[in-house]
Order: structure tokens, then sequence, then C-alpha cells
């Protein structure tokens, strides 16, 4: 029933999705993005090529005297979401607000991604870093920031640290495109990834796992690229649940309220994906507007569980299994004699029920 | 337009088919109709209001109308009520009787019954009514009435009929509380009985099926005290979406099919029916052996629910009789299809008020609630139990709910 009803109420969220590498790091990342959807178009961006990338035909030459715009325009046109990533502290990072400004432009949804590198360098790399990151702010629908895990670093040694932030990097990336992809998700549109990433704001995202969705989407909360004290200020949460063909659809329909008891300030709007029959379910939780300030104050109405499943088919007349509505000589297998009403030619006699010639 | 005062009586029916409204006065112990309004229903199905605007725009029409043809101004009504979550339970009550004489008062019958209409009920479950079955006073059971009798104990039987509370409020909400006051609920099936059955068929025990167009409703009553009750979401429009479905037709041609054509008499070979359907021009034939036996089988599977049903009632229907009422009824060769279904005499019930003409059977709910709401508006005895205490004491008590 439950694979059955999302196959014909599904389409895909978004069909054309630019990842745009800037710089050698930015263009490390996107590199590194392994199994990404299809609708996913790679593009690197570099004033100076690697060795690595001089070849690749998706690289584009940005130079500073106006060479390989018309090339990124071309490449950005008719993509519904650009997502440009870049190491802040790197030089070629500055092209960053160019790119997403042009992708508004062109109609696309903006997404930046700044990472922050693990260690940091001279002080005046560091305010270089935060005017770049002011910009692309004012530039971008939404930028998330990837800042140097906490985590990362208390770990024994480097190799570590890098391991597990790259993991939890990467794992991210995956959970946003796999989401603004999505071909499966059932209740997830355009709309609900472009109203979470708005209105130039900070967002961040995390990936986790579980049995339960309340598991999945607690371990995705613990495990977002911004620091959890940041989530409180959230105003806008989307969650994208993929479970398998087993999935309890109580556990679905569990989505929005364990999403409104974790973030009771935000707007939350959530989307369910069945894919296979793996046991676990998969949560990724997107939370933009870190920065909106606090939430206004407004009478929510909080939704109830509905008595009857998402995908009820009408409210059908039955009694002793019996299915009233359909008719009782089909039900009965009864072959009707004769055959349906014909239309005869005017002149003929009308006769009522006793045979009696009428008046 | 003159006020209805207390002799008038007014009794509305939102059927799934058509919204009845009937004005009575009462006059020298007899029922008089003042008028009446009978209006195609909108916004029900299966005998719930589903759009409350609709079925109060059809309501205030039907009350209207009565009201001009009564010339009377209505001010409250009496509302039928019963939709397929119509449920009943008979519940006891038990209160000693302490006093030295240990005689039963006014006032302990009072008690017995006001703990004995108390049933627990969920809190989407709304009571419709409240019957009494029987008294016993120590172990004399069947006692009719008590008051006056010597014993320790009193015991007082109701039955405790309830719906679901959301249907009952979108069907009170359908009458225009601006205009008119609801007086009290009646549960249809009751109705129909005040109005359809007499005392000897109550004692002996008797089933009164009301078939309607989206639900039939089900009274049993045995030893003169109702039984049991229930509604089940299936009537003639069923019969209607059959035979549009199997003679192709639209729902307007196949009502108007039915309404003039169908039978679940045997069928005697004869001439085709020749009809003129709604907005195709021309004339077309139907093969009325075809249309029977779309009617007979539904026919057929509405009686085997009405057999289950009794069964359920714990009745065995060989022992009781039948009386049809409802527009459903009006089926030429129903009661005899049921007589064979159920394996016990059947009737056709058609109401009469105060000896007046005899109404069709569709107009037993809407007829029955003028005599239920005379009782307990006028504070006398029913009209079947004159000269019966029991009955001042029924007309008592239907004044509580």
């Amino acid at each position: 029933m439950f694979e059955g009803a999302h196959a014909s109420s599904c389409e895909p969220v978004y069909t054309n999705i630019v990842v745009a590498g800037v710089g050698r790091d930015g263009a490390t990342i996107v590199n590194r993005l392994q199994g990404a959807a299809p609708a996913v178009r790679k593009l690197f961006l570099t004033a100076s090529p690697t060795q690595t990338l001089s070849q690749s035909p998706d690289l584009i030459r940005v130079r500073s005297d106006g060479g390989g715009r018309d090339e990124l325009r071309a490449a950005l046109a008719g993509a519904q979401m650009v997502v440009a990533t870049a190491a802040v502290a790197g030089r070629e990072a500055a092209l960053v607000p160019e790119v997403v400004e042009l992708a508004r432009r062109e109609g696309a949804l903006a997404v930046a991604i700044l990472v922050e590198p693990l260690l940091t360098g001279a002080p005046q790399r560091s305010d270089a870093a935060d005017r770049l990151t002011a910009d692309v702010m004012r530039a971008a629908d939404a930028t998330i920031i990837v800042p140097a895990d906490p985590h990362a670093v208390a770990a024994l040694n480097i190799s570590e640290a890098f391991d597990g932030w790259n993991k939890r990097l990467y794992a991210s990336l995956h959970g946003l495109l796999g989401t603004a992809a999505a071909e499966d998700a059932m209740n997830l549109h355009m709309d609900d990834i472009a109203a979470t990433l708005s209105k130039h704001c900070r967002a961040t995202i995390g990936v986790g796992t579980g049995q339960t969705v309340e598991e999945a989407l607690r371990d995705a909360t613990a495990n977002t690229l911004a620091p959890a004290e940041q989530l409180e200020t959230t105003r806008a949460v989307l969650a994208h649940v993929i479970g398998g063909g087993t999935m309890p659809l109580d556990e679905a329909r569990r989505t929005v309220f364990v999403l409104e008891r974790l973030f009771p300030k935000a707007d939350v709007r959530c989307g369910v994906s069945v894919r296979g029959d793996d046991a676990g379910i998969r949560a990724t939780v997107i939370a933009g507007k870190l920065d909106a300030g606090p939430a206004r104050s407004r009478s929510k109405r909080r939704t109830q569980p509905a008595e009857s499943p998402f995908f009820n088919v009408g409210d059908p007349t039955v009694y002793d299994g019996e299915h009233l509505d359909i008719p009782a000589f089909l039900r009965k297998g009864v072959a009707l004699p004769g055959a349906p009403p014909k239309p005869v030619p005017a002149q003929t006699t009308l006769f009522d029920r006793s045979g009696a010639e009428a008046e | 337009m003159e006020t209805a005062a207390s002799e008038y009586v007014v009794a509305l029916d939102v059927g799934t088919c058509r919204t009845r409204c009937l004005i009575a006065r009462m006059a020298g112990g007899r029922v008089e109709i003042a008028g009446r309004g009978d209006e195609a229903s909108r916004g029900v199905r299966r005998g719930e209001v589903i759009d409350v605007a609709a079925a109060g725009y059809a309501a205030g029409r039907a009350i209207e109308a009565a009201e001009e043809e009564a010339g009377v101004d209505v001010q409250s009504l009496f509302l039928a009520a019963g939709s397929r979550h119509t449920a009943f339970a008979n519940n006891r009550a038990c209160i000693p009787i302490t006093r030295e004489e240990r005689t039963v008062t006014t006032r302990d019958v009072r008690q017995a019954l006001t703990a004995a209409r108390r049933v627990p009920l969920r809190e989407d479950i709304a009571a419709i009514g409240a019957l009494v079955r029987s008294f016993a006073v120590d172990d004399v059971r069947h006692v009719r009435e008590p008051e006056g009798m010597h014993g320790s104990r009193l015991e007082a039987e109701m039955h405790v009929i309830t719906d679901a509370r959301g249907a009952v409020e979108n069907l009170v909400a359908c009458v225009d509380p601006a205009k008119y006051e609801v007086e009290k609920r009646v549960f249809s099936a009751f109705a129909a009985g005040e109005a359809a059955l007499d005392d000897d068929e109550k004692t002996l025990g008797v089933a009164l099926v009301d078939i309607g167009a989206g639900t039939t409703a089900m009274m049993v009553y045995r030893d003169r005290a109702p039984a049991f009750s229930s509604v089940v979401p299936v009537g003639g429009d069923h019969i209607t979406s059959d035979i549009a479905i199997g003679m192709e037709l639209g729902l307007a041609d196949a009502a108007r099919l039915k309404e003039d054509y169908a039978t679940v008499e045997p069928l005697r070979p004869g001439h085709p029916i020749l009809f003129e359907r709604i907005n195709k021009p021309g004339t077309f034939c139907v093969e009325a052996r075809r249309l029977h036996a779309i009617v007979d089988c539904r026919a057929h599977e509405i009686l085997d629910i009405v057999r289950r049903e009794l069964i359920r009632a714990g009745v065995r229907p060989a022992t009781i009789r039948v009386v049809l009422t409802g527009g459903t009824a009006r089926l030429p060769g129903l009661d005899a299809l049921a007589g064979s279904v159920l394996n016990c005499p059947v009737r056709i019930g058609r109401p009469t008020l105060g000896g007046g003409p005899g109404l069709g059977p569709e107009m037993a709910t809407v007829a029955g609630m003028l005599l239920a709401g005379d009782e307990a508006q006028m504070g006398r005895a029913p009209r079947d139990a004159t000269g019966n205490p029991a009955g001042k004491l029924l007309s008592w008590l239907r004044q509580l709910f």
C-alpha cells in the first residue's frame, strides 16, 4: 500500500542541479562527491587550473580580466539550484559571490558552502575570510558554513581529525543533493527547499540513521555541520526521511511531530522516500534561517496524528466485509438478462407496468 | 403569522433523499396535520450530514413551506436522529427501599430511572434517547408500574440509544438556531414505531424496519419494551445506483426508473418498458427482466442484512413480526419478499394520525415524531396507552430527554 501509493504521487524535486567547486579546495570537494544524483551536474571553476583538473571538460577558467564569464553564464543557464563550494581561506574563493549572484540572476536557488580550514592562518587571512563570508551571505540565498569541527580538533591525531571531518562534510553534501534531487520523495516539493534556504540566511545540514524516525532525526540533528546551539535559533527545518518498504506508515507520519518537538520555533517541512527493503531509516535535516532572530509570536496550530492512513481511498460502506457500494449483482455474480436501454423509434406505443397501453 | 403555540407540534426529518417537515395541531385528542414541507435533501450521505450549509438550506425550505401552509411561526421542533454510528445499551440500576413501610414512591422511581440512564459514554458519543424497558421490585420482574408496590429493592432498566456526537451535532446545526430551537432529538426508528406499530405487536414481538434512502434503521420490541436498536448504511439509494450501473444510465434516470417501474414482485411476461431519459432525445426501451434482476438482487441483500441484524438482536425472525416503513417500503412486492427472506409475517407500516387519512410508509418517521412530540409536549398519556398509568410515566420520562 505504501509503495504503491507513493509511486503515483511523487516527482523529482529539482531536475537540474549544478554543483560548482570553486578553487582548488572546492574542486576537490566536488571531485570527491561520489555517486551523486543524476540530476547533479559538476562544474569546476578556477583561475589557475591544477594538473588534475586541466583536462576536465567541466572546467571553466574564470579570470580577473573578465574572461570565462560567458562560459560560466552558459553553464549555469537553466539550472534550478546551484551549490557553490569553496574553502573560505582560499584565494580563489573570491569567485563564490560572483557565482551565486549569477545563479540567482538565472533564476536558480543559490546555495554557498564555505569550508573553514582546520588550521587557522594569519590574522590578515582570517579577516579576508570574514569579509568573504559576509559577501557570500549577501549574494546567496543560503550559506552553509562548515566550521573547523571541534570534535575533529579534539581527536587524538590529525588523521582521525580529517577522517571525521571529511565524513561529516561529504555525508551532509550527499544529504543535501539527495534531498534536492530526490525523485521519490512524497510530500516534498521545490517550494519546500526554497522556503527553507531563502532570504540570505545561514543554514546547516545533518545526516543521521536509526531504527525509528525519531532516532534518525535525533542523530541527524546531533551531527549537523553547525554547532548544536545554533540549531536552537532555526526558523525553518526541512527533513527528508528515507526508509525501506518495510517502514511502518506510522513512522513516516511521526516525522512532523518529532520535528515539531525538536524545533519548536521553526516551520517544519518533511518528505519521505521509500527505497529497497532496508530495515533502518536515514534522515537528512536541513535547517535554514539560523540567524533570522527570535521567532515572531504567533498562534501555531499543532497538527494531530490522523486516524486514517495518508492514502485513504475513500469511505466505503462495508457490512460484514461486504462492500455495499458495489452493485449487489456484481458482487454476487448475477448475470443480468437482456441489454441496457436502447433507443426505439418514436412511433412505438408506451405501456405501463401492467402491460396496459398508457395514455 | 400566528406563533406556534403549545397545541402545535413540529417534526423535522432530514433524510438522505428527502427532508420533510410536518406541523400538527392537537385538537381534542386528534392530530391534525396543519402544514407540511417536503424538499429534496442536499448535503446528506448515508444518513449523515456532510454539508451543513446545504442540508440546512433544504431543512429551512421544508420548514418554511410547512409554516406557510399551517399559517404559524415555528419556534421549536422535534428532530429525527440516527446514523450508522447508532448503538444502544440496555442499562440497569438498582436502588434500595429502606423506609420502614417499604413502599415504592414516585421519588424512588425517579431515582432508579435517573441512575439507569447514566451510561458511561466516550466523549465522542452522545445519547439521543432513553426509553424505559421495565422495572423489577425484589424478585418480581417485568413490572410496568412499580409505584405503590412493596419491596426492599427497586430495579429499573432503560434502553439508551447513542450516536456519534459529531453526527448529532451536525444534524442539529442544520436547523437555524436563530429561528428555531431543537426541542428534542428522536431516534428515527422509534418515531416510526410510534406511528406504525400497535400495542399487540409490541407485546408479541415486532421489528420496525425503516428502510430509507441512505440507511435502514431498526428497532425491536419484546414485551412492549424496546430491546434492540440499530442502523445499517444501506437503503434505497443503493438500488438506484445499482440500476444506474446495470442499465448504464445516469442517477436521475435510474431514480425515475426505480420510482415508476421497479418491482420485486414475481415478473410477469409483458411488454418492455419504454421511457424518456432526462436530457436525452427520443424514447428508450428497458427490458423489465433486467431491471427486475437488478432490483431483486439488491432488495434480497438489504433484507438479508435485516435478517442478520435481527439474529444479532438475539431474536429468531420467525418468532416476531416485521413492519416495514420508509420510502423504500413502497417498492412493490417488498413485503412479500421480506416475508420469504425473513420467514415471518411482514406488513407495510402506514401511519395514521388521530384517525385521519393514512399516510405513506415514507412519512412514518415524521408522523411518529408528532406523536412522540405531542406526548412529551402535552404531558399526557401516550396515544396508545390511554388509561394506562405506565403511559403517564413514560410520557413524564420522555420529557427528561
